[in-house]
C-alpha cells in the first residue's frame, strides 16, 4: 500500500514538473515540405539555404521554428506529385513547390487542399490550379528588363540586331514568360529581329548544338538571347566553334543578353562575353517566401501572389549588386 | 528454282536494310529545300559533330543489344563518369590524364555492375539497367550536389577543336566506330556476341562461354558510355545534372534505325550505326536550321523512334518464313 | 574382320536413380559404318555423349588406335579426332556458314580473324560434301538439308577419324536424305569410323555395315547387318514385347460407308480428291512429303479452306453433306505436332484429358460445376484402357514421354467417341514400343467400328495397319490399292514410277 502511494506521488510530481516547464517553451514547430522539381543548378540550393538561414535568423523574434522536409523530383513531374503526396501523408503543415510542369502541379495542389494543407508555389506559377499563394520572381518582368536594356544597348552601338533566341523548356511557365517578353519587346522597340528560335529543354547539350547550328545557319546573326545562363559554357563553346567568341569591343563580338547571372554567366559577364542580363534572385525571393510563410503561420491574410523582379546586371555593375548568390563561393564551384 | 526464291528474299532484305537510307535522303532533300544553307559542308560537319557523342555511346551499346539484351543506363554512366572527372579536374585540381583514366575505369566498373546483375544474377536487363540508371545518376547528383560542374577554361574548348574544317571529336568517333566495327566483325568475341544474340542455348552448345562474353558486352558498353561522356562534356564545357538524360533512347533509336535488331543477332556497326546516327542528327540539326517550332521536335523524334521500332518488329515477323523446298526429283531413292 | 580403331570397354554410367549404361563394350573399325540402334532410353545417346566428351563414364575405358585415352571434354574429344553431328542442329541463322562452323575456334592473323583462310577451308569442306554454295551465305537463306551439311561440315573441319551421327535425318526431305547417305558413304570410303544412331530401321539397313543394338543400357546383340532381317533387329530392340503386335496387320471386317469425299480441291495445293471410308476400316494415305496428304487431312477438318468439293458423313444411317466447318464434330484429328495442337504441357494429365469434354462431366444437380468423382473415374478408365504410364492423373503432361503424350491426346478424343479419326503421322518421334502401342490402339478403334484415316511417311508403319490405301502425288490421288498391295507397288505409285510404265 505504501509503495503504491509513493509511486502515485512520484508520477504526480513528474507530471507537474513537465507542466511547469512546457509553457516556457513558447516555440512552435512548423513542418514545411519543400518540393524541388530538380536540382539542375546551384540556384535551387541557394534558395533552400537562404530560406533556412533567414528563417533561423527570424526564429528568436517570431518564435516559429521550421522543420524543413526537402524532396527533389529529378525533373519528373509525376515523381514530384508523388513526393508531394508523401508530404500530405506525413501531415506536414505547409507545402511549397517549384513545379516541374506548371500544367500538372494542379493535381498536387488539389490533393493538398483536400487535406487542408496550405500550398505555396515557388518561382514557377501553376497554370492548372489555384495555390494558397505564389512567391517568385516574375519571368516576364525579368526578361522585359533585359530586353529593353538590350534594345537600348544595340541602338547605342548602332547595331541592327539579328538575334538567335535560345529558349528554355517550354513546359516551364517561366520559360514561356521569358519567351513572350522577348517577343513583345522585339515588336515594340524593333531593335532586332529574331532569326532563329532554338528549344533547349534546359539541356546543356541542346544549348551547344542548337546555338552552333543556328549560328551556322545564320552567319549574319549578331546577337543572342539566352534564356538562362546556367550552362553558358556550352554557348561559349558554340561561339568559339564559329570563331565568334570575343569580348565586347572586338570586331567579331556577338552581342549577348543572358538572364539569371548564374555562376557561369557571372564569369562570362566578367569576361565581357555577356553584355547584360537580369538576376534571378535567390536571397530576396527566399526572404519574401519566409515572410509570406510567417504570415500564414500567424494566420494573417495573404495576397494571391508575391512577385519581385530581378536587377539588371552589366559587366560594370554586377559586382556592386548585394546578396548575389552567384558571387557566393559556396555556389560558384 | 532456288535462284528465284533467293532473289525475292534478298530484295526484301535490301528494302529493310536500306529503307532508312531512302528516308534519310528524303529528309535531307526536304531540309535543303526549306533551308538552303542546310545543304553545305558546314552543315554536314555539324551533323556529324552533333552525332559524335552518341555514336560512341551507341557503338558500345550495340554489343549489348546484339546479344538480345538492353542497357538503358548508358546516359547515366556517361553523366556519372564525366561528373567525377570534371570534379577531379576543376575542384581537386588533379591532372587531366589521371582524371580520364579514373573516369574510364569507373565507366568500366559501372558496365561491369550492369553485367553482373543481368548476366550473373539473371535480372531482367530492362529492369536491372533501369535501376542502375537511377542509381548512377543519383550518385552523380550527390557528388556534384546537383550543380553544374564547369571545366577549367584551359580545356573547355577542346570540344570544338578542328583539324581543317573537321571537328576532332568527329574523327575520334569515327575512329571508335572503326575499332568497334573490327571488334564486331573480325574478332572471336564480336562474332560470339552475335551468336549469343541468335540463341543463347545454341551458342552455349557450340562451346561459347555465354556468360563471359555477355558480361564483356556490358563492360564494353560501359567503357564506350564513358568515352562518349568525354566527348559530350568537352562539347558543352561542363557537366550539368541533366547531362546524358535521354541518351539511352537516342542511342537505341540510332541502333534500330541503323538496322541493329532489338531482338539480337542482327545488324552492323558500319555502316549501321553511322546511318542511324546521321539520320537522327540530320533531323535534329535540320530542325534547328529551318527554325522549326519547339513542339515539332518531340513529335518528329517520337515518330522516328516509333517507325524504326515498328520496322524492326516487322523484320522479325518476316524472319521465320523459311524456304519451302519442293521435293521434285526425290523419286530417285524410292524407285530403287 | 578389320582391325578395330575404336574400342569402348565395360562402359557404365549411373544417373541418380537410373543405371543408364551397364557394362557396354563395342568396337568399330576404320572404313565401316556401325549402326547403333535401340528404343528411346536404351542408352544410345548416353554412350555417344561419353565418347563425345559431354559425359564421364563411371566405369570402363576407351581405346583409340590401341591406346587408352581420357575424354573429359568435347575439346578433348575433338583432339582425339572424334566429331559429333548432333540430332538438333546448332545453327546461327543471322550468321554466315563460315561463322557457324568456326564460332568457337577462329584462327587469327595479325590480331584479326583470318577470314580469307577460313572461307577457303569452309568452301573445300562444303565441296567435299557435294555442296557448292558460298560460305559467306547466311544460314537462314539455306534449306534445312543444306544446314545439315553445314553441321556435318563443322564436324569435318578438324579431320576427325571417328564421326558420330545422331539421328541426322529427322528434318530432311527424301532427296536430302539420299544426298546425306552418299556423303556418309564417301566419308567411310575415306577411312573414317562412322557411328550412325537411328531408330529408322530402313535407314540402318540401307546404310550400315554392322549393327549394335542396345536395350536398357545393355548390348543385346550385333554383328554384320547381312546376317539379320528386320524382324531380328526389332526383336532385339523391343525384347519381351510381342513381336506380332508390331508388324502384323490385323484383319478388320469393314462395314457400311461412313464418310465420302467428292472432288475436294484447293488451287495449287490439292485437286479433285475423292474417296470413301467405311466403318471399321483403316485407310492409309501414302505419299511423299509435300504430296498433299497432310493438306487433305487439314482440309477435311476445316483447318485449311477449300475451293470446291463435298464431304458426306453418315449421320444416323444416311449420308449427309456436312459443311467443312462442322466436320470437327464427327472427326477426331491426331497429329504429329502434339505440342502445337492441343496439349497443355504444364497442366496435368487429368486436365488435359477432360478439357475437351467438360460439359459431359458436370454434376447433374448443379449445372456448370464439374463432378470430380465422374471426372476421375472417366480419366482412370481411359488411362488404363490406353495403358498410359503415369504416376498419377495429376502428373504434368510435359514430364511424359512422347508416346504417352500422344496417348493422352487419343484418350481425349476417345471420350468424345467420334465416328472418324484422322491420324497424321501419329507415331512420329516415338520409340518402337510406343509405336506398337499406338498401332494397337488404332486397330482396336477400327474393330469398335470407327473409320480411320492414317497418314504416315514410314511405309512399314502404314502397311502394318492399313486395310486399304490411296496413294497421293503432287496434290492428287494417283492410285488406290487393296490390302494385298506390295511395298514396291506403293513406293512405285508414290514416286511416279508406276504411271510412267503405263
Amino acid at each position: 500500500m505504501k509503495k503504491k502511494i509513493i509511486v502515485t506521488l512520484l508520477v504526480v510530481v513528474v507530471i507537474s514538473v513537465f507542466a511547469a516547464f512546457a509553457p516556457a517553451e513558447q516555440e512552435q514547430t512548423v513542418k514545411v515540405c519543400v518540393s524541388w522539381n530538380e536540382k539542375v543548378h546551384s540556384l535551387i540550393q541557394a534558395w533552400q539555404d537562404y530560406m533556412e538561414m533567414y528563417a533561423a535568423e527570424l526564429e528568436p523574434e517570431t518564435g516559429i521554428k521550421y522543420e524543413w522536409i526537402v524532396n527533389v523530383a529529378n525533373g519528373d513531374a509525376n515523381l514530384q506529385n508523388n513526393n508531394i503526396q508523401d508530404c500530405i501523408n506525413q501531415e506536414v503543415d505547409y507545402i511549397v513547390a517549384r513545379a516541374q510542369d506548371s500544367g500538372t502541379i494542379g493535381a498536387a495542389i488539389k490533393a493538398a487542399d483536400a487535406a487542408g494543407i496550405p500550398f505555396i508555389t515557388f518561382d514557377r506559377a501553376s497554370t492548372s490550379g489555384e495555390p494558397t499563394t505564389h512567391v517568385g520572381e516574375d519571368g516576364y518582368l525579368q526578361t522585359r528588363t533585359t530586353a529593353e536594356a538590350f534594345a537600348a544597348l544595340l541602338k547605342e552601338n548602332g547595331v541592327e540586331g539579328k538575334c538567335i533566341e535560345l529558349q528554355g523548356d517550354l513546359l516551364d511557365n517561366t520559360a514561356v514568360l521569358r519567351h513572350n517578353a522577348w517577343k513583345d519587346v522585339e515588336e515594340e522597340l524593333g531593335a532586332w529581329t529574331t532569326v532563329a528560335e532554338v528549344p533547349t529543354e534546359w539541356k546543356a547539350e541542346k544549348f551547344y548544338q542548337g546555338a552552333l547550328n543556328a549560328l551556322q545557319a545564320n552567319p549574319d546573326a549578331n546577337c543572342i538571347y539566352v534564356a538562362s545562363d546556367f550552362a553558358f559554357s556550352s554557348v561559349e563553346n558554340a561561339l568559339s566553334a564559329v570563331d565568334k567568341l570575343a569580348p565586347t569591343g572586338e570586331e567579331n563580338h556577338v552581342w549577348v543578353a543572358a538572364d539569371d547571372v548564374n555562376p557561369m554567366g557571372y564569369e562570362a559577364m566578367k569576361a565581357g562575353i555577356i553584355d547584360l542580363g537580369t538576376t534571378w534572385e535567390a536571397y530576396s525571393v527566399s526572404v519574401l517566401f519566409v515572410d509570406t510563410l510567417n504570415k500564414l503561420v500567424k494566420g494573417e491574410a495573404v495576397e494571391k501572389e508575391y512577385l519581385i523582379s530581378g536587377r539588371l546586371a552589366t559587366p560594370e555593375t554586377v559586382d556592386s549588386l548585394e546578396y548575389l548568390y552567384s558571387l557566393d563561393p559556396k555556389y560558384t564551384d | 528454282m532456288t535462284g528465284k526464291t533467293k532473289k525475292n528474299f534478298s530484295f526484301r532484305n535490301f528494302l529493310f536494310r536500306y529503307g532508312f537510307l531512302f528516308v534519310l535522303l528524303l529528309v535531307i532533300v526536304y531540309f535543303s529545300a526549306s533551308a538552303p544553307s542546310f545543304f553545305s559542308l558546314t552543315a554536314a560537319i555539324s551533323v556529324l559533330h552533333t552525332a559524335a557523342p552518341l555514336l560512341v555511346i551507341a557503338s558500345g551499346l550495340a554489343f549489348v543489344i546484339m546479344t538480345g539484351r538492353i542497357d538503358i543506363s548508358v546516359g547515366s554512366i556517361a553523366f556519372l563518369s564525366s561528373a567525377v572527372a570534371a570534379l577531379m579536374i576543376s575542384r581537386y585540381h588533379l591532372s587531366i590524364p589521371l582524371a580520364v583514366i579514373c573516369m574510364l575505369a569507373l565507366s568500366c566498373l559501372m558496365g561491369a555492375i550492369n553485367g553482373f546483375i543481368v548476366v550473373i544474377l539473371k535480372v531482367n536487363p530492362m529492369i536491372a539497367t533501369f535501376g542502375t540508371q537511377l542509381a548512377y545518376r543519383g550518385i552523380g547528383l550527390f557528388l556534384t550536389n546537383s550543380m553544374v560542374v564547369s571545366l577549367p577554361r584551359s580545356i573547355r574548348f577542346l570540344g570544338n577543336k578542328k583539324v581543317g574544317p573537321i571537328y576532332v571529336d568527329i574523327l575520334f568517333s569515327l575512329f571508335v566506330l572503326l575499332i568497334m566495327f573490327l571488334v564486331h566483325t573480325r574478332t572471336q568475341i564480336g562474332r560470339q556476341i552475335v551468336a549469343i544474340g541468335n540463341d543463347i542455348s545454341i551458342a552455349e552448345k557450340l562451346g561459347i562461354k555465354e556468360k563471359k562474353i555477355s558480361f564483356f558486352g556490358y563492360l564494353l558498353c560501359g567503357l564506350m558510355a564513358g568515352l562518349g561522356g568525354i566527348v559530350m562534356t568537352l562539347q558543352v564545357g561542363g557537366v550539368t545534372p541533366t547531362s546524358g538524360t535521354g541518351y539511352e533512347f537516342s542511342a537505341i533509336a540510332m541502333l534500330v534505325i541503323g538496322g541493329i535488331s532489338l531482338y539480337g543477332g542482327e545488324g552492323s556497326i558500319l555502316p549501321g550505326i553511322l546511318i542511324g546516327g546521321i539520320t537522327l542528327a540530320v533531323i535534329e540539326t535540320g530542325l534547328n536550321y529551318v527554325g522549326a517550332s519547339v513542339y515539332v521536335y518531340s513529335f518528329v523524334r517520337g515518330g522516328v523512334i516509333f517507325v524504326s521500332m515498328f520496322a524492326d518488329a516487322l523484320k522479325t515477323q518476316i524472319k521465320p518464313k523459311a524456304k519451302i523446298i519442293e521435293d521434285e526429283e526425290s523419286s530417285t531413292i524410292l524407285a530403287k | 574382320m578389320t582391325v578395330s580403331y575404336l574400342k569402348m570397354e565395360g562402359i557404365a554410367k549411373f544417373f541418380p536413380g537410373v543405371q543408364a549404361l551397364k557394362d557396354v563394350t563395342f568396337e568399330a573399325a576404320k572404313g565401316e559404318i556401325l549402326g547403333l540402334i535401340g528404343a528411346n532410353g536404351a542408352g544410345k545417346s548416353t554412350l555417344m555423349n561419353i565418347l563425345g566428351g559431354n559425359l564421364q563414364p563411371n566405369a570402363g575405358r576407351i581405346l583409340i588406335d590401341g591406346k587408352e585415352v581420357c575424354i573429359d571434354s568435347p575439346t578433348a574429344a575433338a583432339n582425339h579426332g572424334i566429331a559429333f553431328v548432333h540430332q538438333e542442329m546448332a545453327m546461327l541463322p543471322t550468321m554466315s556458314i563460315t561463322d557457324t562452323m568456326y564460332i568457337s575456334s577462329y584462327p587469327y592473323k595479325r590480331g584479326l580473324i583470318d577470314y580469307k583462310k577460313i572461307h577457303q577451308n569452309c568452301r573445300s569442306v562444303l565441296k567435299r560434301l557435294g555442296c557448292n554454295f558460298d560460305p559467306r551465305e547466311k544460314i537462314r537463306n539455306i534449306s534445312p538439308g543444306d544446314q545439315q551439311m553445314v553441321e556435318i561440315g563443322r564436324a569435318l573441319l578438324h579431320n576427325p577419324q571417328i564421326i558420330i551421327f545422331d539421328e541426322p535425318t529427322s528434318s530432311l526431305t527424301l532427296r536430302e536424305k539420299d544426298h546425306l547417305f552418299d556423303v556418309i558413304r564417301s566419308l567411310k570410303n575415306e577411312g573414317a569410323v562412322i557411328i550412325y544412331i537411328s531408330h529408322f530401321l530402313d535407314e540402318v539397313f540401307n546404310l550400315c555395315d554392322r549393327v549394335m543394338v542396345l536395350r536398357n543400357g545393355e548390348t543385346v546383340g550385333g554383328g554384320q547387318l547381312s546376317d539379320y532381317t528386320y524382324n531380328d533387329i526389332v526383336k532385339m530392340m523391343i525384347g519381351s514385347k510381342e513381336i506380332d503386335t508390331y508388324y502384323s496387320r490385323s484383319e478388320h471386317s469393314t462395314g457400311e460407308e461412313i464418310m465420302r469425299v467428292e472432288g475436294l480441291s484447293r488451287t495449287g495445293i490439292i485437286h479433285d480428291i475423292s474417296f470413301s471410308l467405311n466403318k471399321g476400316e483403316v485407310l492409309g494415305i501414302w505419299g511423299q512429303l509435300g504430296s498433299g496428304r497432310t493438306e487433305v487431312a487439314r482440309a477435311l477438318v476445316g483447318l485449311d479452306p477449300i475451293d470446291s468439293g463435298m464431304i458426306f458423313i453418315n449421320i444416323d444411317g444416311s449420308m449427309t453433306p456436312v459443311k467443312q466447318s462442322e466436320t470437327k464434330k464427327y472427326i477426331g484429328m491426331i497429329t504429329e505436332n502434339r505440342r502445337k495442337e492441343g496439349l497443355l504441357l504444364p497442366m496435368s494429365v487429368k486436365n488435359n484429358m477432360s478439357l475437351a469434354n467438360l460439359p459431359k462431366l458436370t454434376k447433374k444437380s448443379i449445372p456448370f460445376v464439374i463432378d470430380p468423382k465422374l471426372e476421375n473415374s472417366q480419366v482412370e478408365k481411359f488411362v488404363s484402357r490406353m495403358e498410359i504410364k503415369i504416376s498419377s492423373p495429376s502428373q504434368r503432361v510435359e514430364t511424359l514421354s512422347g508416346g504417352n503424350q500422344q496417348k493422352v491426346i487419343i484418350g481425349r478424343w476417345l471420350q468424345k467417341n467420334p465416328l472418324i479419326y484422322i491420324m497424321d503421322e501419329p507415331t512420329r518421334g516415338l520409340d518402337v514400343g510406343a509405336k506398337a502401342d499406338i498401332r494397337r490402339i488404332i486397330s482396336e478403334l477400327a474393330e469398335q467400328g470407327a473409320g480411320i484415316l492414317v497418314i504416315s511417311s514410314e511405309i512399314e508403319e502404314i502397311m502394318s495397319i492399313s486395310d486399304r490405301y490411296i496413294v497421293m502425288k503432287r496434290g492428287g490421288i494417283v492410285n488406290e490399292f487393296g490390302g494385298k498391295v506390295t511395298r514396291e507397288e506403293l513406293v512405285a505409285a508414290a514416286t511416279g514410277a508406276l504411271t510412267e510404265k503405263e
